[in-house]
């Protein structure tokens, strides 16, 4: 992978970044309500294990 | 080179649009701003980063020094997310803040680096080093 596709892998991230962050507030806002709790534990958890293996790599 | 610089200067745009689209979501979409969803914008972010991150790292791309920079950001941000969680437990809002601002601003550092690093390798596509310097 050379280092182009590096930096479009960034973009698609920071893409990706919005979409989700639109789909999570759209879903929240069509239900009038916040984002959970719960939704922000799935969340964390998911990353915590990213985290963790990264630090633990 | 100047393809590779006008390919940066694209991305580099790209990626200010898409900067501005994210924060602008959250007025938008949103009538009032909460720490619940910050902190999820802020979730998926850092989710996303260390997505990639985690990728590099598995397919040898990153080298032991930017690896441990890395680490050093991560760890920071670590620090910060778990003091917003015991924060937001003992319903101390404004610890929260604080902590959740920590942690984007450490996020924001985190991606600076990345994208300088990518950037700073522009141009050395043809080098018989297999390892990408970050």
């Amino acid at each position: 992978m050379n280092n182009t596709l590096l930096a479009l892998e960034l973009l698609n991230a920071a893409l990706a970044i919005s979409t989700k962050v639109q789909d999570m507030l759209q879903k929240a806002a069509s239900e009038n309500r916040d984002v959970t709790d719960d939704e922000l534990i799935d969340l964390k958890t998911f990353n915590d294990q990213l985290e963790n293996k990264i630090l633990n790599d | 080179m100047n393809i590779h610089n006008n390919t940066s200067a694209v991305i580099h745009n790209l990626l200010t649009m898409a900067c501005v689209l994210l924060l602008t979501s959250c007025a938008t979409v949103q009538q009032l701003d909460t720490l619940n969803k910050r902190m999820g914008a802020f979730e998926i972010a850092y989710g996303e980063t260390l997505q990639i991150i985690d990728r590099w790292l598995t397919q040898g791309m990153i080298d032991d020094g930017n690896k441990a920079t890395l680490q050093k950001h991560i760890k920071k941000i670590q620090s910060a997310r778990q003091a917003f969680y015991v924060a937001k437990k003992v319903n101390d809002f404004n610890k929260a803040k604080d902590s959740l601002d920590i942690a984007t601003k450490s996020l924001e550092l985190m991606r600076e680096f990345i994208k300088l690093k990518t950037e700073q390798t522009q141009g050395k596509l043809h080098t018989l080093n297999p390892v990408v310097n970050l």
